[in-house]
Order: structure tokens, then sequence, then C-alpha cells
């Protein structure tokens, strides 16, 4: 083994970076000249924010697909990220809205979203976003604008979204949703706009709270819906 | 692998006269030879006059009939070549070893003459040229070895004909060409290595011939393609070298036929899929590596079979899943190498049981767990590589015990607990690594009984307390970083005792008092980190006692400047070494001017950050002067005056930031020289005059122009629009007038988006940063800068309207021309600007609508018209139904429709409506009206059919109706 001498690193950079200097074992005596005995092996330190909101938001961006390189600004070794593109913060440094509509951006819609307590924008529409929708967005409660529309999502509209009560713009339309319109979402008293539409939810239309105010076409084009809730006499989740 | 030992032994019976004038013109050849040697003096034996007879002169050995039958000379130093050779007089000749000699000039094809020869070996010299056709005539040869020459041309293909040849050995020398197909005729062929060459094809058919191969070696070969499937057929084989032979394709599984492999090397090609399971079978295996591929998928436990193994390598490769736990039962494996895969879960639970293991490299990848317990079972384990994966709980028990370890690399895990009770004692201990994790507890004084530690890097933890003054003894230190961690207390006058340091970095603690002076004596300190403490002291003192030291970063702390009176003297004498300093971080200090005609004898100095200090009156003339300058920040103290004029030397400026100070006088026109510049700075200062046309002729590079919050006048110039290279141009907050110039379309850097890496535009290591308003808010722009584009024109007395022209710079990623007085419409094709997240036209005069192409400005985040003569209905879309905050729009008297109250009458100017959602409504209108009026129908007629008795009633009050109403009449 060559290691017995001391590790020295090589002129310094001035980011000390950590070099490591691997040993290997020895080459056998046909192979003295394919490889050095050592392997240098640059680890470079990935010196990540303790921003939590940036952390939450990177992770997320590993999982996504970007063809056209919109979240390239993305960098997560700032102590903020609040320099990043389609990112906006408040004087606080913390992160309100995400704006990432008709951004050819695919993957999923991750449950790390959720920890970005304070967003009150999440603008997804027109993409091509898959998989469910995360419970976990329900912890959004300063959210006010929701917007999802047009993707390939799945599952059922999370029932979590009754936690979020500053909520006034509510757009699921356009995507592959099912299951029954949760009917805790009755409690969204600030719900001003909501769309539903071209999904494949079933049951029936709530008819308190704010709905009392949408119209039908909030709600077109799913099948399997049957139409307004008659309270008492039917179930409303009858042909789910 | 063991080379292949055979005895080719012959016993030659011949004619004696033969063998006598065979041996008396052999003396006469051998020294006609020597004679064309330089300097032969190993072969002073070989003097005519020392003995006719050549059989006892050095190197020469004779048959029992005096005949010449062996010549061995290997690593003799001769020096020539083998033209002189008269192989003619030496027709006996078995054996001819000239290995390991300075030999050159080509193979002579008289070598032919030689005709008995069994063992050729001309390996280790510098022959060249190409092997002569004429070797085909030595159909005795045996053992041909031409390896380490120059050797080029196509494989000598006539050697074929050699069908004697056992080992064939042509590695390392120049050959191209593909394999001849006639090599299959070397049915008794034991080694065949064609190592290093540039040999292109390997082939398959002659393969299968060669059933008695003992060694086949062809690594560092452009071969491409798969590996033939009749490999399978060479089952004596016990080493295969294919390494560095650009194979693809998988690796077959007829592999697993070779059961006498000891050795297989398939390291650095382009292998796909997984490693067969049927390499289970190479029992006989002591090492396997196929690093650096493209293999994927699980490790087979077939692997567990292989019982000889020692050496085991696969990085580099893309492995997933876990590592199968019958690794853990080789009985000999010593070296674990798995690093950069994808390896995840838990180590298996007993590796290292089999006391031997002394590698275990498994850095980037994603195991998780604790380390097996077993990993330095009977103390072998020397190197520990870890890193970057996901491993948590506290250090392993075990490391206290691991006496004989030599490198430990744990960075960038979930380690835990108290870092000072996790070692024990380790004498031979160079390199401790273990920044990034969640350790916790102190620094410990027994480390320094570790006499051997070199490198000490704990950055990045949670270790309190003080450094030991202890760790003064650890005197082979090379490089120790406990930055990131909540150290506190003074750094220890013993640290001075550190010989052998060229690296400190102590930054983001919360260490203070004052530099000791023992620091003086760290002779060999090349960089050092001090940034972000509550450290004081006098910055000259550092600058002057360590000759190699080039980086210096005390930012943060409370230093200060307080030279001496005799500073000059000081520098001048011949103690002082003024050493190389490149990089020099002071930013938010306590330093004053008076440090900066020392600085200026700094002439290496490339990067100097002195921004937040307490500089004060005007700039010496010398500083931006120094010759090899490129980023230099003074932002941020309480300079005045103008510019130094003398910057007629610098063109190496790069960088300059001197904003938020209080210089005045006109634009500085020193700046002209400074053609490299990148980024200018000017913001926050007294500066006023014209902005001058030269501007945009001087800066082909820039991409920063800030001169925000000045007194700059007069119109802007139209020449800005040359800064080809210009991202950021931030005016805002001066005085000046007239429009904006339409031929700001020609800033071709902001038409298109930046694309790439968010990166620090900046050379050396340090990061450029500039100082935005961006969507209202004051925000420093570091590595994310190199993708901003942007213009802020803002508060200023701009008039005119907005030229169409802008919106050809489609890249902008914020426009903010506020607080001006411009007035005419909204650009029309505003929408153009699709990356467009920032856009600021408040508190001008402009009218007319508001463009519908806005409303699809999928990234517009932040928008502000308010204040304006704007009218018409507020555009829909799918971006701009986000921006609700009715504020946006207020302050324009006409403006009407979501999100204002105030709804829109008849005809008000729109350009986009939901004309569709119109049309539902009357549809669901008439549905309605014809349900309702079926259910009515059907009720009333309904219940007149079902109830006779309200039928009989109904129809008689229509009677008596009837009745009353023509009866009247």
């Amino acid at each position: 083994m060559d290691g017995v001498s001391p590790l020295r690193l090589p002129f310094p950079s001035p980011l000390p970076s950590p070099l490591l200097i691997f040993p290997r074992y020895p080459r056998m005596a046909s192979l003295p000249v394919l490889l050095p005995c050592l392997l240098l092996l640059l680890a470079a330190s990935p010196a990540l924010s303790t921003n939590p909101e940036g952390e939450a938001l990177h992770a997320w961006r590993a999982r996504l697909t970007d063809p056209t390189n919109v979240l390239q600004s993305w960098d997560p070794t700032l102590v903020n990220p609040c320099t990043w593109f389609h990112v906006t913060c408040d004087s606080q440094n913390r992160v309100i809205r995400l704006d990432l509509g008709n951004s050819n951006v695919s993957g999923s819609i991750g449950p790390e979203l959720g920890g970005l307590e304070h967003l009150q924008y999440l603008e997804l529409y027109r993409n091509n976003f898959q998989g469910k929708i995360p419970a976990e967005l329900g912890n959004l409660r300063s959210l006010i604008s929701m917007d999802l529309y047009g993707n390939q999502l799945q599952g059922e509209i999370p029932k979590s979204f009754a936690k979020l009560k500053s909520l006034r713009f509510l757009r699921l339309n356009n995507n592959r949703l099912s299951g029954s319109i949760p009917r805790e979402l009755v409690f969204l008293s600030n719900l001003k706009v909501l769309d539903l539409s071209n999904n494949d939810l079933c049951g029936t239309i709530p008819i308190d709270g704010p709905f009392a105010n949408f119209p039908l076409q909030s709600f077109d084009n799913n099948s399997r819906l049957n139409g307004p809730e008659l309270q008492g006499l039917v179930p409303y989740d009858i042909g789910c | 692998m063991k080379p292949i030992q055979f005895l080719p032994f012959f016993l030659f019976l011949l004619p004696t006269c033969t063998a006598e004038t065979g041996a008396a013109t052999a003396a006469e050849a051998l020294v006609n030879w020597k004679t064309s040697l330089f300097q032969p003096d190993t072969l002073s034996s070989w003097s005519l006059t020392n003995s006719a007879t050549p059989c006892n002169w050095f190197g020469v050995r004779c048959d029992a009939a005096g005949s010449l039958v062996q010549l061995r000379l290997p690593s003799s130093g001769l020096n020539g070549t083998l033209l002189d050779l008269d192989f003619s007089a030496l027709p006996n000749l078995t054996h001819l070893d000239l290995y390991g000699n300075s030999l050159h000039g080509r193979v002579t094809p008289a070598i032919s003459a030689a005709s008995k020869l069994v063992f050729l070996d001309l390996s280790f010299n510098q022959i060249e040229g190409t092997v002569p056709e004429e070797l085909a005539m030595l159909t005795q040869l045996t053992n041909l070895t031409l390896s380490d020459n120059h050797l080029v041309g196509p494989f000598p293909s006539p050697i074929t004909s050699c069908s004697k040849l056992l080992h064939l050995d042509l590695s390392h020398n120049q050959f191209t060409g593909v394999l001849p197909t006639s090599l299959s005729r070397l049915t008794r062929l034991q080694v065949f290595d064609v190592s290093s060459n540039g040999f292109s094809e390997l082939m398959p058919e002659g393969l299968a011939n060669w059933t008695q191969l003992l060694s086949l070696q062809m690594n560092h070969n452009p071969l491409t393609g798969q590996i033939p499937r009749e490999i399978g057929k060479l089952r004596e084989l016990r080493s295969l070298g294919l390494g560095q032979t650009n194979h693809t394709g998988s690796i077959p599984e007829e592999i697993g036929n070779l059961t006498k492999l000891q050795d297989l090397q398939l390291l650095d090609n382009q292998f796909t899929g997984p490693i067969p399971h049927q390499i289970g079978r190479l029992t006989q295996l002591t090492v396997l590596e196929i690093s650096d591929n493209r293999l994927s998928g699980a490790i087979p436990p077939e692997i567990g079979n292989m019982t000889a193994l020692e050496i085991l390598d696969i990085s580099q490769n893309q492995f997933s899943g876990e590592l199968p736990s019958t690794i853990s039962a080789l009985p000999k494996l010593q070296s674990l190498i798995v690093i950069n895969n994808k390896l995840s879960g838990n180590l298996p639970g007993e590796l290292g049981k089999n006391g031997l293991l002394s590698t275990a490299q498994l850095t980037n990848n994603s195991f998780s767990g604790e380390l097996p317990p077993l990993l330095c079972n009977n103390s072998t384990l020397r190197y520990l590589y870890a890193e970057n994966n996901n491993f948590t709980g506290r250090l392993p028990a075990w490391l206290k015990n691991c006496t004989g370890i030599l490198r430990i690399g744990l960075g960038w895990n979930h380690f835990s607990g108290d870092v000072s009770e996790a070692f024990g004692a380790h004498p031979q201990l160079e390199v401790l690594y273990l920044p990034g994790n969640q350790l916790t507890g102190t620094l410990s004084p027994a480390w320094v009984e570790w006499r051997s530690l070199a490198n000490l890097r704990l950055d990045d933890n949670r270790i309190s307390g003080q450094i030991p003054p202890e760790f003064g003894n650890l005197t082979n230190l090379y490089y120790l970083s406990l930055s990131s961690n909540n150290l506190t207390g003074s750094i220890p006058a013993e640290l001075g005792n550190l010989a052998s340091l060229g690296w400190l970095n102590l930054s983001n603690n919360g260490i203070s008092g004052s530099l000791p002076s023992t620091v003086a004596q760290l002779s060999a300190l090349q960089s050092l980190d001090l940034s972000g403490n509550k450290l004081s002291g006098q910055v000259w003192k550092l600058l002057l006692q360590h000759p190699d030291l080039n980086y210096i970063d005390l930012s943060r702390n409370s230093f200060t400047a307080m030279l001496p009176v005799d500073w000059e003297e000081i520098t001048n004498s011949s103690s002082t070494y003024l050493p190389d300093v490149q990089y020099l971080l002071l930013s938010d200090n306590l330093i004053d001017s008076s440090i900066i005609p020392l600085l200026c004898r700094f002439s290496g100095l490339q990067i100097l950050d002195l921004s937040s200090n307490h500089l004060s009156g005007r700039l010496p003339d010398c500083l931006l002067d120094v010759e090899a300058m490129q980023y230099v920040d003074l932002a941020n103290n309480d300079l005045h005056g103008s510019i130094p004029s003398s910057m007629a030397s610098n063109a190496s400026l790069v960088s300059l930031h001197l904003n938020s100070n209080r210089f005045d006088g006109e634009f500085p026109s020193s700046l002209k020289q400074c053609r490299h510049l990148v980024a200018l700075d000017l913001g926050e200062n007294g500066f006023h005059g014209e902005i001058p046309t030269w501007v945009g002729d001087s800066f082909p590079s820039m991409i920063v122009l800030r001169l925000r919050s000045n007194r700059f006048g007069g119109s802007i110039p139209p020449q800005l629009s040359r800064l080809a290279s210009l991202q950021v141009l931030d005016l805002a907050d001066n005085d000046l007038r007239g429009s904006i110039p339409r031929s700001f379309s020609g800033l071709s850097a902001m038409a298109r988006r930046q694309e790439g890496r968010a990166v620090e535009f900046s050379a050396l290591g340090y990061s450029e940063s500039i100082q935005m308003i961006w969507k209202g808010r004051e925000l420093m722009f570091h590595s994310t800068l190199s993708l901003v584009t942007g213009i802020d024109l803002s508060s200023n007395s701009l008039s005119g309207e907005i030229p169409s022209e802008l919106t050809d710079l489609a890249g902008l990623l914020f426009l903010n021309l506020s607080r001006n007085h411009l007035s005419g419409g909204i650009p029309q094709a505003i929408g153009n600007l699709q990356w467009l997240e920032f856009l600021d036209l408040s508190m001008n005069q402009l009218s007319g609508p508001i463009p519908a192409g806005i409303a699809d400005l999928a990234f517009l985040s932040v928008l502000n018209l308010s204040n304006n003569n704007l009218s018409g209905r507020i555009p829909t879309g799918d971006q701009i139904q986000t921006l609700d905050d009715p504020s946006i729009y207020s302050g324009n008297a006409g403006l009407c429709g979501p999100p204002l109250s105030r709804g829109c009458s008849d005809g008000a100017g729109t350009e986009k409506d939901d004309g569709l959602g119109e049309e539902d409504g009357i549809i669901w209108f008439g549905l309605s009206m014809l349900l309702g009026s079926g259910f009515g129908f059907w009720v009333f007629w309904g219940c007149l059919i079902l109830k006779r008795s309200w039928r009989f009633a109904y129809f008689l009050f229509v009677d008596r109706a009837f009745d009353v109403f023509f009866r009247k009449r």
C-alpha cells in the first residue's frame, strides 16, 4: 500500500474542497500503466443550505423532469430560495409564490411542498404532473390559490384540503381525478372559485357552504357525477 | 497474475565439427557486436584475448559439445542495435534473452538464421519498426516476448506459423489493426498478451481453439463490440484481462465456465446489464475488477460462492439494491470497493467477520442504517470510506478498538453522538474526515496521541467547546477544518506549533479573542479561513508572517488595521517576507484606510474584499493600480472624493464594487481602460454628470452595470445598447431625462434567456454578488446572477412612450419603469416577454387598455400597474387571474373588471371575454325553461288525471265560468 506516507493535498484552492485520495490495492503485473495506483476522487461538498423551504423545493426538484430547464436557477447552496426563479418570497424570506404554470415540467407533485407553510399561490397548471395530489398540501394553511389544472393527476381530492382556510381559488379541472368530492370542502368559507370539471369524479355535488354559489360548469364532464346532492335522501358517494 | 513457468530445455546432438567452427565464428560475431554497442561495460569478459571460446564469457552458455546455445543478457545496460549481431554465426542458439536493455533500431530479419531459437525475449527495450516476416522461420520458437518496445504496424501474422508457440507477449507496443484469424492455428498457446496496443477487434472464432490457454491479456486496446461467448470454451484460463477495451453489451454468462480463473479484469469498459449470476462458479478467483462500467441491477448473491475472492471492485457503475449478505461469508475478502453506485439499504450485518477486511470503500451510494459491528473485526481495517451515504446512528463503538486504521472518511452522513468519546488509540491514523454530520460534544485532547494525523475535517457539525491547546502537538497536521460548528473560546497559542499546517479553516464558529502571536510560527500556512467568528487583532501582522500564504479570509470578524507608525520600515527589512497573497477577503470588520498603502505592496493581489469596513477619506491611487487585481469590493464604507485617475496599468479588472460610499465627481474616465470589466457597481454614491457615451463601447464583456441612486443626469445614451453581454442594467433613482432609447432592442444578451447552470460568474472561487430590487424587494444575488436579465430605470424623470422595441428583449426577467413620466400605451407585444417575473410600470401617465398578452405570462408573479391612466377591462387569463390583489391596478380611473370591484359597463374595451361561458348560460337557461314548463304541465294535468274528484271540480268550475262569461254577453 502506498498509504503510509502522510496525505498531502494539492495546491490549495480558495474553497477548501474535500479532496480525498483513495488508496487502491496493488495492481497486477499486467496492468502497470492502466491506472494510477491512486484514484483521485473529488467528493465535492454538497454544502446544502440550512433553509428548510429551499431544501424542500430542491428535494422536490430532484425528482422532476424539466426539459426546458426552467428550474436551472434552483441552486441549493444559496442561503434561501428567494433569488431562485419562479419562486417569490415575502419580506421575511419565506416562500409565498411558486409559479410554474405552462412549464413542460413532469413528475409528481411532491409531499415536500407541504413544508412551504407560508405559501399563498401554488401555480402548477398546464404541465405534465402525474400521480396523486399529496395530502400534505393540506398543510399549506396560508394558501390563497391552488391551480393544478391541465395535468394528469389521478386519485382523490385530499380531504386534508379542508384545512386550507384561506383558500379562495381551487382549480383542479382537466385532470384524471376520481372519487367523490370531499364533503369537508364545504367548510372552506373563503373559497370563491372552484373548478373540478373534466375529471372522473363521482357521487354528488355538495350544496352547502361556498358550494351554494358555484355554477354547475365547475363540475362539467365528470361522467359519474350525479348532480347536486339531495341531503338525507341518498348517500353523497352513490355510484362511486 | 503469476508468470507462467515452463522450462524449455532441449538437448541438441550435433556433429562436433560444426560445433567447433560455429563456436569459433560465434566468438568473433559476439566481439563484433560488442564493438557496435555504446559503452558495453558488462561485456568486459567478451574478448578474444581472454579466451578463444566464448563459452565462459558473461551471459553465454554452450552445450556439452562447446556450441553456443544460450545468450542471456537481461538488464545488462546494452545500448545499441541488433543489426550488427551476425546470427548466422550462432546456428545452435536456442535462447536469446535481452530483456531490459536499451536496444533500439529494428528487429533484424537476419535473426531467422538462428533457426533453432526456442526462447526469444527482447522486452523492455526501445526497439522500433515492424516485426520482420522472417520471424516465421523460427519454427522451434515456444516463447516470444517483444513487450514494452516501440513496435508498430499490424499484428505480425507470419509468427502464427511458429506453431510450437506457448507464450506470446506483444504487450505495451504500438501495434494496430485487427488480430488475424490465423492466430487460431496456435493451438498450444498458453499465454497470449497483447495489452496496451492499438488492436481494434477481437477475433471470435480463433478463441475457441486455444484450449490450452492459461492467460489472455488484451487490456487497454480499442477493441469494440461484445465479449464473444466462445470465451467460455477457454476452460484452462487462469487470468483474463479485458480492461479498457471499449467493450459494450453484457458480460456473457459463459464467463461462469472459466472455473479455474484466478484473476478477472473487466474495468473501464461500457458493459451494461447485470453481473451474470454464473460468476458464482469462479471459486478460484481472487480478483474481480469490473469498475468503471455501466453495469446495473442488483449484485448477485452467488458472489458469496467465490470463496477465493480477495478483492472485489465494482465501483463506478449503476448497481442498485442492497449488497447481498453472502458477501460477508467470503472467507478471504480484503478489499470491498463499491464507490459511486446506487446501492442502498443496510450493509450486510456480518461484513468483516472473516477478520481480514482491510479496505471498505462505500462512498457515494445511498446506504442507510448503521455501520455493521464486525467491520473492524481483528483490527485489520485500514481504509474506511463511507462518505455521502445516509448512514445514521452514533459513530460505531468498534471504532475505538480499530487501532490499525489509517484513514476514516464518514463525511456527509447522518452520524450523531458525542465525537469526543468515539475514538481510541489510532497511532497510524492519517485522515479523519467527518464533515456534514450531526456530531456533538467537544474536541478531545486525547486525539493528540494520533501522531500520524495529517488531515482532520470536522466541519459542518454541532461540535462545541474550545479548541484544545493539546492540538498544538499534532505536528504532522497539514489540513485542519473545524468550520461551521459551535466552537467558542479563543484560538490556543499552542496551535502555532503546527509547523506542517498548510490549511486552517475555523470559519463560522463563535471563536473570540485576539489572534495569538504564535500564529506567526505557522510557516507552512497557505490558506487561512477564520471568517464568521468574533475574532479581533491586527490584520497587518498576519500579512507579513507567512511566506506561502496566498488565501486569507477574515470576513465577518472584528479585525482592525492598526498599522504601526514604522510599518514601512518593517516591510522593507530583510527579515520580513512579503507573501504572494492572491485572495484577501476582509469584509465586515473594523478596518480603516490606513491599511491601503500596505495592501498596495501586494502586487499579486487578485481578489480584495474590503466591503463593510471603516474605510474613509479619499481612495489612494495605488490600490486600483495593482496590476494583478481582478475583483475589488469596497462597498459600504465611507470613502469620498473622486475615483483615482491612474488605473491605466490595470487592464485586468473584472469586477469593481464601489457602491454605498460617498464618492462624487463624474463617471470615472479611468475605467475606460478596463476592457475586461464584467461587473461595475457605482450605486448609492454622489456621482453626477451624464453617463458617457463611451461606456457602450468600452466594456464588451460587461454583464452588470449598476449606477442606482446617484445624481446622473441627462439622457440615457443610446450607445449603451452596444453592451452585447449586458444582462442587468440598473439606472434607477437618478435624474435621467428624455426617453428610453429605442436602440435598447440591441441588448442582445437580454433578447434571449440565459441558459446553463446557476454558477458564480467569477473565477478563483470568489463569488460575484449584486444587490438588486427583485419583485419589489432588495435582494443580494449570488450564483443565480449569471441567469438574471433585467432593466430597472425606475425613479427617474424619463418621458415619452415605452418603446415597443423593448418587447424584443424576450429574455427579460424583470422590467421596472415605475416612477417616471412615461406616457402612451403599454407596448402591445408585452406578451413576448415570456420569462418576465416582475413588471412594474406604476406611477407613470400610461394610458389605453392593458394588452391581452400580459394575461398569460406564466411566470409573472409581481405586477404593478397602479397610478396611471389605464382604462378598459382588465384582461383575463391563466396567470393574471392569480394576481388578485386589486391594489396593483389602483389609481387607474378607467380600469374595470376583476379583481377590481368596479364592474365593466357594456362595451368596455376588452380584448378577451368569456364568450364561451355566456353561451353555456343560454343553453342552461333554455334547458331549465323547458324542464320547468314540463314539470308545471304534468303537476297540473297529472293531478286531474289521477284524482277524479279534483277533475270533476275543475271541469265544473270551467263550465260555470264559461256560462257566466257567455250569459253576460
